[in-house]
């Protein structure tokens, strides 16, 4: 039984907040894809993703973020992730690419 | 007495009437002249067939006046009756004859039918509408069940399908290579028919080996297309003895023209590569953000051949610079994908790997699937897939 991912968006001046709770996998991160995707499109735009609430992520998951990075390079925008679960922190440390995008350092606690 | 009951027969909620032996018409009541709309001078003296309808004469010769002449009795005989002005009136007549006067008469009350006959009518439309739904209730229903059928062999094809699939998969890995300087073990199992994991072992020359495990992003048919693709590619490369970083290149270019403008099916992997020297006693390798292949020495000390750079079909233009160790007293190495050691958390594969360093190459690979069915109680998220290495 896959758990559904729920997506927040919420509009600030020069940042986007997104919030995220639930499970990132092949099922949802079609869904997380659609909205974040957009998000990158903006010039200058910051989009903060807030992963607190994200207790697991699989490949797919992970794809959608380096789709996301890809897509901030391209349109000049910026995108960080924040509060990560220390398994979730995990993936990105062990595929080298909390090297390449930007991750508040600070590790939630808990898998 | 008779005066009040002769009133109260006038105006009775039937009609009435009295008949000659022949059919005449002898006495009439007011309710029954009020359904007809005649007067009484207008039917006393005249046949019966002057109120029944034209079907209802013929009935009644052949059907009444024998019935009632040898029982004396008629009951419930449905029957119409025709106004003056030719309309229908269903009835139902009930009649008796007296036998006891001079003259025998025919007593008949007569019942109006019209609210029954409508209400038969609408119960039969009723009937014939549950029925015209019931006939299509079935045809829907034999469509689903043609359907389910159909349905049922698209299965059963797509399964036998997805099997020789998953043969033709597992047929595509490459045997374990065992000789005096090398020995290996290997565990491969989808979570569904089709993996997303690939691994090739190939002898490039008297010295060398070329290992490679793949990882592509997902799981099930859409992954392991891609790594069917990657498999033929590394194949030839390996075996042609391209070095660590071209062979990562190529297979990353591979990934980047596969999904030039395709973002939604485009697909990332990550891969370990080794080139096992047994002369020199060297392991090069590139890492492609696979989980960090494990070495251990013959002491039990371990190295952990982490990532070195994004997985392959991420980014444009990534350098695949290898990495070197030693290994001259040989030693035992470990490569496996993160269905692996994901399930074991918190338990390391470092770990069991340790503990097992007494062990052989086969009783290792046991203790890690023993461990691994200890945490797969539920369902299988990921492929799993694991290489161990001897080194001699």
């Amino acid at each position: 039984m896959n758990m559904n991912l729920e997506v927040e968006v919420v509009n600030k001046e020069s940042t986007t907040l997104v919030l995220l709770a639930g499970e990132i996998d092949a099922y949802t991160a079609p869904e997380l894809k659609a909205t974040l995707l957009p998000l990158t499109k903006n010039e200058g735009k910051i989009v903060e993703v807030n992963l607190d609430k994200v207790s697991y992520m699989d490949s797919t998951g992970l794809g959608v973020f380096i789709s996301a990075l890809k897509s901030t390079k391209e349109n000049n925008s910026e995108m960080r992730l924040v509060n990560l679960r220390e398994r979730v922190m995990r993936l990105f440390q062990i595929t080298g690419l909390d090297s390449i995008i930007t991750i508040d350092s600070t590790v939630r606690g808990g898998n | 007495m008779c005066g009040l009951m002769d009133e109260l027969l006038e105006s009775a909620p039937c009609g009435f009437l009295t008949l000659s032996k022949e059919g005449i018409i002898q006495s009439i009541n007011r309710t029954l002249l009020k359904m007809l709309q005649y007067n009484k001078e207008q039917l006393v003296g005249k046949h019966i067939d002057a109120i029944l309808s034209k079907s209802a004469r013929v009935f009644f010769q052949l059907y009444f006046t024998p019935l009632i002449m040898k029982k004396q009795v008629v009951e419930e005989m449905y029957l119409s009756l025709a106004d003056k002005n030719g309309e229908d009136i269903p009835i139902l007549l009930n009649a008796a004859l007296d036998n006891n006067k001079e003259d025998p008469i025919i007593v008949c009350i007569m019942v109006p039918m019209r609210r029954r006959d409508a209400y038969e009518n609408q119960l039969r439309i009723a009937k014939k509408v549950a029925e015209d739904a019931k006939s299509e209730l079935e045809l829907v229903l034999q469509s689903l069940e043609d359907k389910q059928e159909q349905l049922l062999v698209v299965n059963k094809q797509t399964q036998n399908e997805l099997q020789l699939a998953k043969k033709i998969q597992e047929t595509s890995l490459t045997k374990a290579i065992t000789t005096d300087s090398i020995q290996m073990e290997t565990y491969y199992k989808a979570s569904s028919e089709l993996s997303g994991d690939i691994y090739g072992f190939y002898q490039m020359n008297k010295d060398q080996y070329g290992i490679i495990l793949l990882d592509v992003m997902g799981h099930g048919i859409s992954s392991s297309l891609i790594t069917m693709s990657l498999h033929s590619l590394f194949q030839r490369l390996i075996s042609r003895g391209i070095s660590a970083s071209l062979l990562m290149k190529e297979l990353d270019n591979h990934l980047h023209e596969l999904f030039q403008n395709s973002e939604d099916v485009w697909h990332y992997c990550t891969a370990i590569y080794l080139v096992i020297d047994t002369n020199k006693k060297t392991i090069e390798y590139v890492n492609a953000g696979h989980p960090p292949a494990i070495f251990q020495d013959l002491n039990g000390e371990q190295q952990a051949l982490k990532t070195t750079t994004p997985p392959l079909g991420t980014f444009e233009g990534i350098q695949f610079t290898p990495n070197k160790i030693y290994c001259k007293n040989g030693g035992r190495l470990l490569l496996y994908t993160d269905g692996v050691s994901e399930p074991l958390e918190p338990i390391s594969l470092f770990s069991i790997l340790k503990e097992c360093s007494a062990d052989s190459l086969s009783e290792t690979k046991a203790t890690i699937i023993r461990s691994l069915q200890g945490e797969d109680k539920q369902v299988q998220h990921d492929d799993q897939c694991f290489i161990l290495i001897d080194l001699k």
